[in-house]
């Protein structure tokens, strides 16, 4: 564990919110609107942060244990990645298993969060959050399939760290192929559009959203960090496949980091307003798409 | 819990389409929805009915009858000794 390898999770961890804002100030800028600062949601968090958390009575213990569960298993994927380009903090061989587990659990906790309400508004939320998840899984595991070959490395730090860039010349269709499969897997993993509208509230078409609606106060303001949060850990995967840091020096690797993560963010938000949203019924093709694109990557390696 | 198990489930099946193996009854006054298992039914059970047919059918040889089993003994030796004797070595 090196001192670089956590000052870019303290980085990640402290610019995670700014992501969603510059997606947001991005689509407005684009449909000529004002917009909210980009900024907003640290104020957002600091307001949530100071209120009163109320809970319905029909609500059980796993309603409040969801948002922390949420968290902690997010923080702890943030160790899992390679975020200045070297080394993750915490690394061992099969540990993207581990993060997309780590995923998992954070979904699976949102999920029986929502279910625990009792509200069958919330049920079909979750039911339409399992089945983005039971598409978005495989594709995942496709692109850290097509890394894994890449690099001969099956772990985290290996495959997105030091060889990674080697790998780069001889690997480039694979690798590009691999990187917009991360990309549609972060629109479909973070339910922003074409996948999801995150700006919709109280209409029948959205899906992460409306688990959380019964979410208040800390709570909300746990989960809705937890989402930028998870926005970032995908946003690093995508920088960390479409740029390698490792030869660059330790700051210089985390300010691409950062860097990378805001143009990201400006990609969601372009695409968010170049892309009406999906059918419900699309949306597994887009993500076997994802798939596609992993799995021919993985067979320009074969070949 | 106003929410059922099939409302949960029906994206995901709805994707699936027949694989899923839902069959769906609608009629003017009617709705219902059977779940079936493709894997259990379909292909484990189908499976071991066949394997169980093969068994039937294979019962014969195991009767529990001494003779039958020396005559079985004695035909393996023989098929040994037929099999040494065109493969060219000598026993």
């Amino acid at each position: 564990m090196t001192v670089s390898a956590l000052a870019a999770v303290v980085v990640m961890l402290g610019i995670a919110p700014l992501l969603p804002g510059v997606a947001v100030r991005t689509k407005s800028l684009l449909t000529g609107r004002h917009g909210a600062p980009v900024l907003q949601l640290y104020h957002d968090l600091w307001k949530l942060l100071h209120k009163e958390p109320v809970y319905s009575t029909t609500t059980t213990w796993i309603f409040r244990a969801g948002p922390l569960l949420v968290l902690a298993a997010l923080l702890l994927a943030a160790f899992l990645i390679p975020l200045d380009g070297r080394a993750a903090p915490l690394s061992f061989a099969g540990d993207l298993v581990a993060f997309a587990g780590l995923l998992a659990l954070a979904r699976f906790a949102l999920v029986l969060a929502g279910l625990d309400t009792g509200s069958s508004f919330e049920g079909m939320g979750a039911s339409r959050e399992v089945t983005v998840a039971a598409f978005a899984e495989p594709a995942l595991f496709l692109c850290f399939t097509g890394l894994v070959l890449a690099t001969g490395s099956v772990s985290l730090s290996g495959m997105l760290g030091t060889p990674l860039g080697e790998m780069w010349p001889r690997a480039a269709p694979s690798l590009t192929l691999v990187g917009i499969g991360l990309f549609v897997l972060l629109l479909a993993e973070n339910s922003r559009g074409p996948i999801d509208d995150p700006a919709t509230h109280l209409e029948l078409t959205m899906i992460h959203e409306v688990i959380v609606l019964d979410h208040s106060g800390p709570d909300l303001a746990v989960i809705l960090y937890g989402s930028a949060l998870k926005l970032g850990l995908f946003g690093a995967l995508v920088v960390s496949v479409f740029a390698p840091r490792a030869g660059l020096s330790a700051p210089a690797a985390i300010a691409i980091l950062a860097l990378g993560l805001c143009i990201v963010a400006v990609a969601v938000g372009i695409v968010e307003s170049v892309t009406a949203r999906l059918r419900l019924v699309r949306v597994p093709q887009l993500l076997v798409g994802a798939g596609v694109f992993a799995a021919f990557g993985m067979i320009l390696l074969l070949a | 819990m106003q929410y059922t198990a099939s409302s949960f489930g029906a994206p995901i099946l709805l994707a699936f389409g027949p694989v899923a193996g839902v069959t769906i009854t609608r009629t003017a006054d009617a709705f219902a929805t059977h779940p079936a298992d493709p894997v259990l039914d379909g292909m484990v059970f189908r499976s071991w009915r066949g394997v169980r047919v093969l068994a039937d059918r294979l019962r014969p040889i195991q009767r529990g009858r001494l003779s039958l089993y020396l005559l079985y003994i004695v035909a393996t030796v023989i098929a040994l000794l037929v099999y040494l004797l065109l493969a060219g070595h000598a026993p």
